[in-house]
Parts: structure tokens; sequence; C-alpha cells
């Protein structure tokens, strides 16, 4: 309907302008100065509903002085008129969007650019390897070194896409996989240094539709800054019957009873680390303990009151040799 | 004695006193060796094996009495579910103890409390009762250790047998079909299964293509569906809808910390925007968004039979720039306000101040509301205890 529409108006908008000048009622425009117009859209590759900003690049002597009009899905844009660029929502009703810009020059000269959005949401999952407690009910965060998954999932308002397409992965400027790769719409990665990441993933269609011939267009791209998290201790008390406490401990830890079980949970350190740390040790003000660690699970420790007041300094500290940011340390005050 | 060597002596004295002061509060109960104070006792660090039961409390408090606001344990529970075996019959409670797995009914009028399953589950984490009271399906130990039994209920006897699925669920749910619906682990990314009890079967309904996913579950197999990755404030969320057993598709909200909650027809969802925590509703037909004027955590939300309505609980003004991390992570917490949320025109109208009713802060999860849109269940965050509101 909108395409009927939309040819329509063109069609009647153009005869109205064979009909006033009929001298110059042509579209050829290759024997004119000046290069076709052009449109351009910003962002390049929209998603449904996002702000778009449209502008038609023109040079030359053909399009001084020409009148511009915006027509969008065969509509005119209101208050468009003479307008280099224009600003519209990306469709969340159809695949695609047409816009045309006519250019009338001052003889009477009618030109037509036109270009299609096709919005697409690229979403970009971010799956980081890292440790969070399994009561912890959000994602984990990389950390230099760590392992992280991302998946790239295409879809339009008729639902996801097909994975048959060319993906291309670029972590800093580094490609992975050494290059596209057809159906690679997952891809694993270390973490590198630096506060962030800048991953650039770029999709292709397999065949160009309009010469039916390979390689095909990129139909979307996207850049995006993974943040890169330090590791950091959170410590917990565990109830031999109920689990771990979903409240952490603060800085100073009073304890009630004869004796306690604290576990000292790394947020965000790699999960390999995590299940086979290099080195991981409980100090008892800065004195380590010689029989952490032994346990079924290194990240415990039971404390016994031994007297009625007082108070001490519980450590704990893991780390990996191969990767030394991949570790942490900290303590909590335990107050008798 | 001269007055002199007299002073000299007294501060003496008052120095000894103030040093040997000083040394009994900060370093007489100091162990010397760690060894004799911090010990990790063989066998029972890793919280899961050594289980002792804590001494037994009744845990109906005051069912009968006449506040909006009640709670029905006082130990920690890991599910819950009213049970009614006919639209006018007596609203049960069941709940389903932490640690232990055990299930217990609780009578709403009489206040009367009876333990329906004497299966002990150790390392009981999660649970799911199905509405009819016939089946719990129960999460075993964490992790990638876990284990997940159905087991009926109601059977009289003490040992009701155990059936194991043996897939790596996720996320569970009981349905108002008196089925389950979970999501396990399958290659890359997550299957969504629903589980019939009655003949130990199960159907796939749709497929998940990432594995750090929160899946808001429906009624019913074939209700709506909303998926998303889990929220973090660094990182870009999505929605993904599956409707009357269709494939996920995209829906329009996202954003950091995303987080979200809704029935067929709105999406109750939050971000994290330039630092300001917000929250907003989005209608799945319209394609509207209508900013809320205080911001949730859509896990507080209870979805209630009109589409158009909602009850969360939100404590306004106190959500950071690291909500909704903060919050999982437990160092923030909240004593909340429960509110009716219109998902069409965005007000909010207060329905109770827990801290003010109760005298307790009471950072609400899992809202669940009864079977006719009377009783609003749900648990304290802080102590896990099950809470009604009867409004």
């Amino acid at each position: 309907m909108i395409n009927v529409m939309k040819t329509l108006m063109i069609c009647s908008f153009l005869l109205l302008g064979f009909i006033a000048t009929p001298a110059h009622a042509q579209f050829d425009v290759s024997g004119l100065q000046g290069s076709a117009p052009l449109l351009t859209t910003q962002p390049e590759f929209p998603q449904p509903g996002e702000s778009v900003v449209v502008t038609a690049d023109y040079r030359g002597d053909a399009y001084f002085g020409a009148t511009l009009t915006w027509v969008v899905d065969g509509e005119l844009v209101p208050n468009s008129k003479n307008q280099r660029s224009i600003t519209i929502a990306a469709t969340s009703d159809s695949l695609e969007q047409v816009i045309d810009v006519i250019f009338t020059s001052p003889t009477g000269v009618r030109t037509i650019a036109s270009h299609t959005i096709t919005p697409l949401w690229l979403d970009v999952i971010i799956e980081p390897q890292t440790h969070v407690p399994e009561f912890y009910q959000g994602r984990s965060l990389p950390s230099i070194g760590s392992t992280v998954f991302v998946t790239a999932l295409v879809s339009d308002i008729e639902g996801m896409r097909n994975t048959d397409m060319v993906y291309k992965w670029t972590v800093n400027r580094q490609v992975l996989d050494e290059g596209p790769v057809r159906g690679r719409n997952t891809m694993v990665f270390e973490m590198p240094m630096g506060q962030a990441a800048l991953l650039l993933v770029e999709i292709s269609e397999l065949i160009n539709p309009a010469t039916g011939q390979s390689p095909g267009n990129i139909i979307t791209r996207r850049l995006i800054s993974i943040p890169s998290a330090q590791p950091r201790l959170v410590f917990y008390e565990v109830n031999t019957l109920l689990g771990i406490s979903h409240r952490p401990i603060a800085r100073d830890f009073s304890m009630v009873g004869d004796s306690s079980i604290i576990r000292a949970t790394p947020f965000h350190l790699d999960s390999f680390v995590y299940n086979n740390p290099a080195r991981h040790s409980w100090r008892v003000n800065s004195v380590e303990t010689t029989n952490s660690g032994r346990g079924a699970n290194p990240y415990e420790v039971m404390i016994e009151r031994t007297g009625t007041t007082g108070r001490t300094f519980l450590e704990f500290h893991v780390r990996d040799n191969r990767q030394v940011l991949q570790g942490v340390e900290d303590r909590i005050q335990i107050n008798l | 004695m001269k007055r002199p060597i007299f002073f000299i002596i007294s501060a003496v004295l008052v120095l000894v006193l103030l040093i040997a002061w000083v040394y009994v509060l900060f370093f007489s109960q100091t162990p010397t060796s760690d060894d004799s104070a911090f010990v990790n006792f063989p066998g029972n660090n890793s919280g899961e094996v050594g289980i002792q039961d804590p001494a037994q409390t009744d845990p109906v408090t005051d069912i009968r009495s006449n506040d909006r606001l009640r709670q029905l344990t006082l130990d920690p529970v890991i599910g819950f579910t009213e049970v009614r075996t006919t639209p006018n019959s007596t609203p049960l409670v069941y709940y389903v103890t932490a640690g232990r797995g055990q299930v217990f009914s609780i009578n709403l009028f009489s206040g009367e409390e009876e333990r329906i399953s004497g299966t002990t589950i150790a390392s009981a984490r999660y649970s799911a009762i199905t509405p009819n009271g016939a089946y719990v399906l129960t999460q075993a130990g964490r992790g990638s250790g876990s284990e997940f039994f159905v087991s009926p209920l109601n059977t009289g006897a003490d040992n009701a047998p155990l059936t194991l699925i043996q897939e790596d669920i996720i996320s569970f749910h009981a349905t108002v079909d008196n089925t389950f619906l979970y999501a396990a682990k399958a290659g890359n990314g997550l299957v969504a299964k629903e589980y019939f009890p009655a003949s130990s079967t199960s159907a796939t309904l749709f497929s998940i293509p990432f594995q750090e996913a929160v899946i808001q579950w429906g009624d019913s197999a074939l209700d709506t569906h909303l998926v998303y990755p889990k929220a973090t404030t660094q990182l870009e969320g999505y929605l993904y809808v599956s409707q009357a057993g269709e494939p996920l598709a995209r829906a329009m909200p996202g954003g950091f910390g995303f987080s979200a909650t809704g029935n067929t027809a709105n999406v109750l969802y939050s971000i994290q925007n330039r630092g300001v925590y917000t929250s907003s509703v989005y209608n799945l037909f319209t394609k509207e968004i209508t900013l809320l004027p205080i911001s949730v955590i859509p896990q507080k939300c209870a979805r209630i039979a009109i589409l158009n309505r909602m009850l969360c609980a939100a404590n306004a003004g106190t959500h950071s720039g690291r909500t909704p991390d903060d919050w999982h992570e437990g160092s923030a917490s909240f004593a909340d306000t429960i509110f009716e949320v219109n998902l069409r025109t965005g007000s909010m109208a207060v329905l109770s101040n827990t801290l003010d009713e109760s005298g307790r802060a009471i950072d609400i999860i899992n809202p669940t509301i009864g079977s006719q849109d009377v009783v609003l269940y749900f648990q304290n965050k802080n102590d896990q205890t099950l809470w009604l509101f009867a409004p």
C-alpha cells in the first residue's frame, strides 16, 4: 500500500512538473555537471524505531538553486522543504522504508535521489566467563585475560533472522578467526589489556541481490565497547544447612556464635582461575594459616571463637600465575 | 607524702591502667597462632555437608490476625504457592523449607500448619509447586552440581518417590496447568521445555541462543514469556518475547542494566539511563512507551489478572547508578512500599508502606498474586521468610 502511494505521489509530482515545464521534462542527469545526488544515513545501519538523520549529498551546478522535497514511504515530510538533512524514526512497522528526495532546479529539471532503509536489530550478547556467586542474578563482567563469549543476533520486526550470513569480528582492530566466516555468529576471545575492548561485528549477505553474485552487501554493523572490570572480593557468611547468605559481610563482622563459616567470593575473576587457582591463601592478622585451601572449598574458612572480646583481621588472596591481574585480595575485621 | 610525689604516682598509675585497658581491648584476645583460633574443619568447609538441623521454630506466626501485612513463616523458604482444590475452597499456602526441601501447608483461615511432605532433599535451594498442590520441583545443590527432583505431594507417604530430571536446568516455573516450565542448557544456548509430572515427559517450547538468560515465565506454556540477558549496569540487555508457542522475537526495549517483567499486553522494564535508574512500560501492541514516576526493579513486580495493572514493590529515590547490580550482590537493600501500577497511564498508587505497617524493613522478592487476585504473597530478601499482603 505504501509503495503504491509512494509511486502515485511521485508520479503525480513529476507529472505536474512535466506539465509546468515541458521543455525541461527530463531526468537524465548524466549530461549535467556535478555528481549524482546521494543520500546517506546516520547511523548507517539503524535499528527499528531509532532516530535517523538522512542527508542529501549533492554538488555541482546542476543542483544550484534546486528545490528539495522529501518523501518518506510516499508521504511528504512536513517542514522539510529545502532541508539538506531530515531526522526521521526508522520504521518499526514494516521491513523497509523508502526515502526519496526530489530536486527541482530553477529551470524545472527534476531529479530523484532514493534510499531504502532496512532497519535491523543487531544485538551483541556478551557472556563473560567470569565468576559471580550462584545466587547473583546479574551478569558477570569480563576482566583482563578472561574468556568472553559473544553472540550476534540479527532481528527485524518479523523475528530473528537465519544465522547463515557472513560474520566478521574485530577486537581492538584485530580481526578474529583471520577474516569473515560464514555462519559464525558466535565468537570467543580473550579480554585484552586496557579499560575496555572495542568489539566490531560486521554482517554481510552471502549474495548481492542486485547482481546475484557474491560478495553480498554489508547489511549491518555494530561497534561496542566492552568494559573490563577489576576482580573484587566480597565476603559472605555460610550456613551449613541454608547455604550462603545473600547479604555480604560489611568491613566488620560481629561474631555472635561460637563459630562461623566465611566464604570469600571473587566477583569477575576468570572462571578458569576461580576453579584452578594457582595461589590462594587465608591469613589471620597477616599470618598465613597452615590449613587453608585444603578443604573441599578453598574459598571457605571456619572461624572459631577462642575468647570473649577482641578483633582480628581475616584476609583472603587468590591469584593466577600466568596473568597476575587475574587475582584479588581483601580482608574483613572480625569482632568477637 | 609530698604533693608532687603524690601527683607523679597517681599519673603513673593512671598511665598503667590506661595501657592495661588498651591491651585488653585490642590485643589480649587476638590469637598468636592462626591455627588455634581459625580452624578449617575437614569436611565442614564446603557449606554443603555436615548438615545440622537448626532449632525448630514454629513457622506459623499470626495468620488469623486482621493485619493486612502478615508474616507466614519464621524459617526461610525456597518456594511457595497458593493452593485451592476448588474455587471456593479454603486457601492453603504450600511452602518449601530451605535446606531441607520439606513441604508444609498453612490454612489461611485457621492458621493450622501441616507437613505434607516429609521427604528431605538436602541442600534444597529453589522450588516450585503446581497450583493444585500435586507436585513439587526442587533444585538441590548449586551451580553445575545441581540436581532437580520432581516429587508428588499429598501421597501420605513420608518418603515420596523422587524423579530426577537429568538436564542442566537454569530456570524453572510452575504453570496454571499444573505442569512445569524449565530452561536447560543445550549447546551454546538454552532450550525451554514444558514438563508433565504425571507422565515424567517433556516437550520443547522454544530455544534461546545464549545461556546468560533471565526468563520471566508466563502462566502457561503458550503464554507470553520474556527473555533477556542477565542484567548488569555495564552491558546492554535486549528483550525477546515468545508468544503463543512462537520462537523468540525481538521487542523494542533494551539498554544498560535492562530487566523486565510483563504479561501478554505490557512489559514493565527498567534501565540505567546516564546514571539514573528509570522504569517504563512498553505496550506490545501499540509499541508506546510510558515512563513511570518511580523506578522499580521489575523482579519486585507481580502480574495480576487485569492486564493493565501490576503490583510492584519499590522504595522511591533509593536507586543508584549501580542498581540493580548492588541489589543482586546484596550490598543494597530496600524497605519497600507496595504500589499498584496502572500500566496504561503510568500512575502508581500506594497500597502499603511495609516499614510503617510491620515495623520491619522488608526487601520484597518473588511477589506472586493469589489465584483470585486477593492476596499478594512475597518473600523478604533479607531472611527469605514468607509474607502475605491482603489489601
